[in-house]
């Protein structure tokens, strides 16, 4: 035996022996399981660092501040409702291992990330054990009986919904009339908000003056530009499917090409971080969400949210995703309260009969959708650096959640 | 006509960054992943300079990645200098992931906005029916400019050793010339590129998020590649090559299929590879010994 | 009889795997997962996979490490064989309301990982013709083309792949035992081809392919032959991960497996079947005992830092990973020594 091969023999004995030490010496799910009997204990699995924390830490917080409140109005049904956190470090793959950690620890109740895939896991986990899962925003309507399974729901709005919404929003409030489709191929919601934007913009009799696509990850658009800007009469509005940050840089590279159509967009576009040095004064930019935190909002209750929010965290939010964390857990105690159990099947039948139930925003559910087709939205205009909320819209006629 | 402009901003954009990627390979076979993170810290800085004038900015973001090139060298890869290229290819992982991470805890995921030049030069300008951003010219004119500095540093004594080391290594250090020098000389260099793509990249983005540099860095390898393995004139090449691919093949491919750009370009890619296997300009490091 | 390591000569590695390697790899993974089954229940999902890693980076090995060829498109493989799997065996009426564009082919679960496999290796061989034809970095770059263009695909032809929200409820049926029994082939066919005239020639190629050309070996060829052999597994392992977590998207096929997984592999030991496996468990392990750490010190950033730092020290201090090109094997006391 050579000494290379000593040291080799070395290497895996050590190896081995480091996995069977922290084999036995990890603690059974790390801290104190909670008792059951005395506390119902929601479980928030989200990319706590990594590249969601910036949708997720805001999102926790809200969360924090909704337990807060319902356990000083007395619980539910004299029970303590606690908060347990569990990273997935923005990794799809450890979504479901997340929940299942959380499962373990006694929760009674899952919050997941805002998005089908990387909230889907952790979901899946709850819904095989019984237990409801809320998406804080999921976009797809796959996330719910489709795509997981009765227990799972989500608080966002569909991307079909939105981009149609924004189409009736623009022909009727904005009297536009020619419309320009910029698709941003990456995801499906991104897909789903231009086909929801075309059909309701074609039944409407609007003008579709060209399409074109680019990829979130394009550092420059510029043939996309120069493609547009061949057109004969710029278009009154730009339907944009993305979000940021490759929506940011598509939309800054429109803006300096001159191109000042009306931008129609969706939430990923929310928050002023990524414009307020690059494009101060950037205005014409609408796109509709569940709330504004921009301090304009037409429900009181939001907008004082929004208040102790900024007081407490010491920063702005950029997005709605604190309000829907916050309704979320309220959507999850209001069902235990309701349905007078804390099992995940009771839980689900009483969220599927909520219809505009009035948590910190209003949320309708029914036995299939398990996501709001209901909600108001507020169209978000910008105007000179500043989201400014032009009152509450419904869409008149949806069109269909899922592409033929 | 339009096009060809777009062609070449978006050409000279990975050229600048294949040049800096070029170097250290040339010198030691390093596929360096963490060029992309060199560029995310120079975007950074110009995050955090903020208010200071336009040039302190510019120079600001210069010295600090090029000081981070060097000392990474030192630190990270000095040590695995004679091991295989995978080896070090992982290396340049770690740093990667580390530069990564680091940014998400100072800066958070979210992104930053970010605003390089004055608005007064990001405009358009109309000459003769064609729509010249000023930014396209700012963008060429930095790589030319570097390129002919690089050219006249090439040229030097320093020069003349960095050609010789990425010839052949070997023979280089039997014939006196410093390896540690000479390495770190690349790296300062490859710096200096990184920081110039970032303010490029920046100004033409205006956010830096932590991922700011992946795709541009993964765009200016392929073109490193394509041009000829570790041949500086064969990356630029290489870089308009792929300029002219990704810019016509969003042009030229109809509607239904636009979606499928980048397999396209992916397919073009394998086929200038097979025709040319050792990148249109064969690169020293391609070279067949016998 | 004791487990111990034995080292292949240093230059052409004729013999790299004893016959005993695949049997002791497969004891290490059984007693990994006998521990984690006794002690560790929680664990029991991230080991499984684990052990799809372990899949994985095998077949990326049979490959990468007998041809010196660096892959980054494996990955390509895995999707392949994941979409397969869910394409065969997501029941006829679920696919009806999620995924209607979907061919109408229903496989048993087993049969359908066996199909991804094959498909995998059937699209190696397609574009293994062209492509191994290239020699080092220009083959590397190759597969990475690869990589993009069926990433591209996956995410863009929505009707057959369910676009990026990508494919769920597949039949999450891959328990623990099942993953280890299908490491168990992994490791067995890729040591078979190690072991083969085809294996031999490669690696003799890999160390000096002048001589080896001139000796007779067809390079070409048999690198295209084992781009295969490592596709059908990579494929098998695409198909466990979607049985495994019953879910999963184009993204999950992408850069960030690919990076990962190669890091696996060099942190291993690229050249040796043993670091395969090791490189797979040791990261695995790094990564929970940080988080555990993590949980613990409420320190954000300690799994990030951690695994840095500790892929960076062990490269520095065993450049070809920690096993260099040395094998677990059995051997009775003194055989080796």
């Amino acid at each position: 035996m050579s000494l290379r091969t000593r040291r080799s023999a070395l290497t895996v004995s050590a190896t081995t022996a480091l996995l069977l030490l922290a084999a036995c010496g990890s603690p059974g799910a790390g801290g104190a399981s909670p008792s059951g009997a005395t506390a119902f204990v929601i479980g928030y699995a989200g990319g706590l660092s990594g590249m969601l924390e910036g949708f997720e830490k805001p999102a926790l917080e809200a969360a924090k501040m909704a337990v807060e409140d319902i356990n000083r109005d007395g619980g539910l049904n004299g029970k303590r409702v606690e908060l347990i956190t569990q990273d997935t470090k923005s990794d799809i793959d450890q979504g479901g291992p997340a929940g299942q950690a959380l499962l373990a620890k006694g929760a009674g109740a899952l919050l997941v990330t805002a998005d089908y895939n990387f909230g889907g896991g952790a979901a899946r986990a709850a819904q095989a054990a019984g237990v409801v899962a809320v998406s804080v925003g999921a976009g797809s309507p796959k996330f719910g009986v489709q795509g997981i399974g009765p227990l799972a729901f989500t608080m966002g709005t569909s991307g079909a919904g939105d981009g149609a919404l924004t189409a009736e929003w623009a022909y009727e409030k904005r009297a536009a009339r020619s419309a320009y489709v910029l698709l941003d191929d990456t995801t499906d919601y991104n897909k789903d908000q231009c086909r929801g934007f075309q059909t309701r913009w074609r039944e409407l009799g609007g003008v579709l003056a060209g399409q074109d696509t680019f990829k979130n990850g394009d550092a420059s658009i510029s043939p996309q530009i120069t493609r547009m800007k061949s057109l004969p009469k710029t278009p009154d509005v730009i339907a944009f499917c993305s979000y940021a940050p490759g929506g940011a840089v598509a939309l800054g590279q429109l803006r300096s090409a001159g191109i000042d159509s009306l931008i129609l967009t969706n939430s990923g576009m929310d928050g002023t971080y990524w414009f307020e040095k690059s494009m101060p004064e950037l205005s014409g930019v609408a796109l509709p969400v569940s709330a504004s935190v921009w301090g304009d909002d037409p429900a009181e209750e939001v907008r004082r949210f929004v208040e102790r929010y900024k007081e407490k965290t010491g920063s702005q939010p950029q997005n709605m995703y604190p309000v829907l964390a916050y309704a979320a857990v309220q959507a999850i105690v209001q069902a235990a309260k309701e349905s007078g159990s804390t099992k995940g099947a009771d839980m689900a039948e009483a969220m599927n009969k909520f219809t505009d139930k009035q948590l910190l925003i209003p949320v309708s559910f029914t036995k299939d959708t398990h996501i709001d087709v209901r909600r108001p939205a507020r169209m978000l205009v910008l105007d000179q650096g500043k989201w400014k909320t032009d009152g509450l819209r419904s869409l008149k006629k949806a069109p269909p959640l899922f592409a033929e | 006509m339009q096009y060809l402009i777009d062609v070449l901003s978006q050409g000279s954009l990975y050229a600048l960054c294949a040049l800096g990627i070029a170097l250290t390979f040339g010198v030691m076979r390093l596929i360096n992943f963490a060029h992309g993170e060199f560029m995310m810290v120079g975007g950074y800085v110009l995050v955090v300079a903020g208010d200071i004038p336009v040039w302190a900015a510019l120079l600001s973001s210069v010295i600090i990645v090029g000081f981070l090139a060097v000392a990474t060298e030192r630190i990270a890869f000095r040590p695995v200098r004679n091991a295989d290229p995978e080896t070090m290819l992982v290396t340049s992982f770690a740093v990667s992931f580390l530069l990564q991470s680091l940014a998400v805890l100072l800066f958070g995921s979210l992104g930053r906005s970010v605003r390089v030049f004055p608005p007064s030069i990001t405009g358009v300008m109309h000459i003769g029916g064609l729509n010249i951003r000023w930014l396209d010219i700012i963008t060429v004119a930095v790589t030319v400019t570097l390129l002919v500095s690089l050219m006249a540093f090439m040229k030097t004594r320093h020069g003349v050793e960095l050609r010789a080391a990425a010839e052949n290594f070997t023979v280089a250090r039997l014939l006196g010339v410093k390896a540690n020098q000479v390495i770190g000389t690349a790296f300062a260099i490859s710096g200096v590129f990184a920081a110039a793509t970032s303010i490029v990249l920046a100004a033409q983005r205006g956010l830096v998020e932590p991922t700011f540099g992946t795709t541009t860095m993964l765009f200016a390898f392929i073109a490193v590649i394509v041009g000829g393995m570790g041949s500086l004139p064969g990356a630029v090449l290489g870089a308009y090559a792929l300029g002219l691919i990704s810019v016509t093949s969003q042009a030229l491919l109809p509607l239904g299929l636009r979606q499928f750009r980048d397999a396209f370009i992916f397919l073009v890619v394998v086929l200038i590879l097979l025709l040319r296997p050792e990148g249109i300009l064969r690169g020293h490091a391609a070279r067949v010994r016998i | 009889m004791t487990a111990v390591i034995k080292r292949a000569r240093p230059s052409v590695a004729a013999d790299p795997a004893h016959w005993s390697t695949v049997p002791a790899l497969a004891l290490l993974l059984t007693l990994v997962c006998g521990v984690v089954t006794l002690a560790l229940p929680q664990y029991a999902a991230v080991t499984v996979l684990a052990l799809v890693g372990v899949v994985f980076v095998v077949g990326m090995q049979s490959f990468a490490g007998n041809s010196g060829i660096f892959s980054f498109g494996h990955v390509a493989f895995m999707a392949i064989g994941a979409y397969t799997t869910a394409i065969t065996t997501i029941p006829e009426a679920t696919k009806k309301i999620l995924f209607p564009g979907m061919p109408e082919i229903a496989l048993p679960a087993p049969l359908a990982l066996v199909a991804g496999g094959l498909l995998a290796a059937l699209v190696a061989a397609l574009v293994g013709i062209p492509l191994m034809r290239l020699n080092g970095l220009a083959a590397s770059l190759g597969t990475f083309a690869l990589l993009n263009i069926v990433y591209n695909l996956a995410n863009n032809l929505d009707a057959i792949t369910g676009g990026s929200t990508g494919v769920s409820s597949v039949a999450q049926g891959l328990s623990l035992t099942h993953a280890l029994a299908w490491s168990a082939v992994a490791l067995l066919i890729v040591w078979t081809y190690q072991q083969s005239g085809h294996g031999l020639a490669l690696r003799a190629a890999r160390e000096d392919d002048v001589a080896a050309q001139s000796l007779g070996v067809a390079i070409a060829r048999e690198r295209h032959i084992s781009f295969v052999v490592s596709a059908f597994v990579c494929g098998l392992s695409g198909g466990m991960y979607a049985q495994a977590s019953g879910s999963f998207s184009p993204s999950s096929f992408f850069l960030v497996a690919t990076f990962g997984f190669v890091t696996m592999l060099v942190v291993g030991g690229r050249l040796s079947l043993t670091g395969a496996v090791l490189g797979v468990l040791s990261i695995t392990l790094l990564r929970e005992g940080l988080k555990v750490v993590e949980q613990a010190t409420q320190y954000t950033g300690a799994v990030e830092i951690g695994m840095s730092a500790a892929m960076l020290l062990t490269l520095l201090l065993r450049p070809l990973g920690l096993m260099g090109t040395a094998e677990l094997v059995f051997a009775r006391r003194g055989e080796s020594r």
